[in-house]
């Protein structure tokens, strides 16, 4: 496919724009809270739903980025970047991820859906759903329509508290590192991501022996699942 | 302002229950674009009003894969005949989506351009009497076919349109026409939406239906005593499971027009027009109780079907009487506190485990 014979200089300032249509974006970032907080209200095990608008700066250095060719990544930043609203839905345990976005996709639809994971079963590293999905109508706050270039949908991930707990710590020092990580301190960040695998792991353990005790039973005695 | 690059044309023959093997292409093409045809086109889409479109979200895969998308993003973005392949097939699509309660029908596909967004229209128009020569349409035919659906509006029963400019994050979503699309038989109402766009209901049947309840009761509480009774009836039918599909624009009939603005309030263009499925689970928990005060402070709540049986409303504006007799089943002493005509807008339910963290806390 051709691309369109447009430039970025026929553009007003991305910077500035982004901040003069930040007060919108908060306000949709809550109002998809409260749309995802009824939506999952009747789910339990859930420990926090949070939603968050793109910092300014954060949004700025990633209009800047470069794609794989080299060339600039985002044509038109200000519709194409994914997760100027972005939510997040902590969960217990790892069999809810499943239950929490079965029925995120039933309230919002879905652009696309990726269950991040490490690259090698020999590896511990960042574990998360992650989802793509349009901006319903009914949570576009008064003047949105008014933007022109303007995002048409939001992100969202699903984690435990486990991998959420890795995630952020990591992520920290991942960003705010002035120099780069040596092989052992590799070793040792990944070394805590299996520790964070492994209490997933056992708590799922612990509920899978606890559902076996507590099951009921038929009247032939025998215990069913 | 969006200027027409292109136009296709394609007799559509229904063939959903035909082999594969037996399938007929559909015939058509690119059609040249003649100062008559640009004007009729430029005319037409000028009269399709903002209000009487709704939107659909197209059902993407995980892997962001749709091909109606693909394929409409080809029909806009294209290079030489990929647009044009990417049409046939969007007529061949159309043609196994239709069964034989369909009668032969044109296919008309336009791509217009403000760059960098490109919006292209897909408008179906019914007609057994669809005349081509050699695979080309007299120009004539097409103008005769679009004046008239156009015109009157009585035979622009499908269309579709997306715009965007060339990104993942474009051409996601869909505004339409389709008059089916309310109507109690499911397989009319999916055929355009579900079975040829590939697409759902852009809002939700929860957020739809909460949506409504809150309309009906702005409707209600804002309602002089004589639009009352209408309002409770309209709010009666969005219950009761006969109203399968709708907006809060299209509802909107069923209440007086004087009370639109209290119906409509704090709701925003898309959201007005925009179809969704109602939950009668939503209409009735929210919509199942009336309550009366009366001026000595007796009130009565009272299950939305026992007004007009047991419960029975009587006199004039000025005045109204409720008159109610029955069994006593319980009765209980509380406090004497403070009281509503109508109760709030649906509560938001907080989440059980931060009400059960706080409570720890």
């Amino acid at each position: 496919m051709k691309k369109p014979a447009i430039s970025e200089h026929e553009f007003p300032s991305t910077r500035a724009e982004y901040e003069s249509r930040f007060p919108l974006l908060k306000e949709l970032a809550e109002r998809l809270e409260q749309e995802t907080r009824i939506a999952l209200s009747d789910i339990p095990r859930i420990d926090r739903i949070s939603f968050r608008a793109k910092a300014p700066e954060s949004f700025t250095k990633k209009s800047l980025s470069a794609g794989a060719d080299g060339n600039k990544k985002y044509m038109f930043p200000l519709a194409d970047i994914e997760d100027q609203v972005g939510g997040r839905v902590l969960v217990f345990f790892r069999r809810d991820i499943d239950i929490v976005v079965k029925q995120l996709i039933t309230t919002f639809s879905r652009v696309e859906q990726t269950r991040k994971a490490p690259a090698s079963d020999i590896a511990f590293a960042y574990e998360s759903d992650h989802l793509v999905f349009v901006i319903p109508p009914q949570v576009i706050p008064p003047g949105w329509d008014e933007l022109g270039f303007r995002p048409t949908t939001f992100e969202m991930q699903v984690r435990t508290l486990f991998m959420h707990a890795w995630a952020e710590p990591e992520h920290d020092i991942a960003y705010k590192a002035q120099v780069s990580l040596t092989s052992e301190e590799r070793r040792k960040i990944a070394w805590a991501a299996s520790n964070a695998w492994g209490g997933d792991a056992i708590f799922e353990q612990v509920l899978d022996s606890l559902e076996s005790r507590t099951a009921p039973s038929r009247d032939d005695g025998v215990s069913v699942k | 302002m969006f200027s027409l690059q292109r136009v296709y044309a394609y007799t559509v023959r229904p063939q959903r229950c035909i082999d594969k093997s037996e399938l007929m292409p559909p015939q058509g093409g690119p059609v040249k674009i003649t100062q008559s045809l640009r004007s009729v086109i430029t005319a037409a889409f000028a009269k399709v009003q903002t209000k009487v479109l709704t939107s659909v979200d197209f059902d993407i895969s995980p892997s962001r894969e749709h091909p109606v998308r693909e394929d409409l993003m080809t029909i806009a973005f294209g290079a030489t005949q990929a647009p044009k392949a990417a049409a046939t097939r969007m007529a061949d699509r159309l043609s196994v989506a239709m069964d034989n309660r369909s009668g032969d029908a044109l296919l008309l596909v336009t791509v217009e351009e403000d760059a960098p967004k490109h919006r292209v229209s897909m408008l179906v128009l019914p007609r057994e009497d669809v005349v081509q020569m050699n695979g080309k349409f007299p120009e004539e035919v097409l103008l005769s076919l679009l004046g008239d659906a156009f015109s009157t509006g009585s035979e622009l029963r499908k269309f579709a349109r997306v715009e965007g400019h060339e990104s993942r994050t474009q051409f996601l979503t869909a505004e339409i026409i389709d008059l089916q699309l309310t109507v109690a038989n499911k397989e009319g109402a999916d055929f355009w939406v579900k079975e040829f766009l590939m697409a759902r209901l852009r809002m939700n049947s929860d957020s739809g239906s909460r949506k409504l309840v809150a309309a009906l009761r702005r409707a209600f509480e804002a309602a002089p005593e004589q639009n009352r009774d209408a309002v409770f009836a309209a709010m009666l039918k969005a219950g009761s499971g006969i109203v399968k599909r709708t907006s809060l624009a299209t509802y909107a009939e069923e209440i007086p027009a004087e009370l639109h603005s209290a119906y409509f309030r704090g709701t925003e263009g898309e959201v007005q027009r925009t179809t969704f499925e109602v939950n009668q689970d939503v209409m009735r928990e929210n919509l199942g109780r009336r309550i009366f005060e009366t001026k000595d402070g007796v009130i009565i709540s009272a299950p939305a079907e026992t007004v007009g049986g047991t419960i029975q409303i009587r006199g004039d504006a000025q005045e109204r009487l409720v008159k109610y007799e029955g069994v006593i089943k319980k009765e209980r002493v509380v406090t004497r506190g403070k009281t509503t005509r109508t109760s709030s807008s649906v509560p938001s339910k907080q989440l059980k485990n931060e009400k059960a963290s706080h409570q720890r806390a």
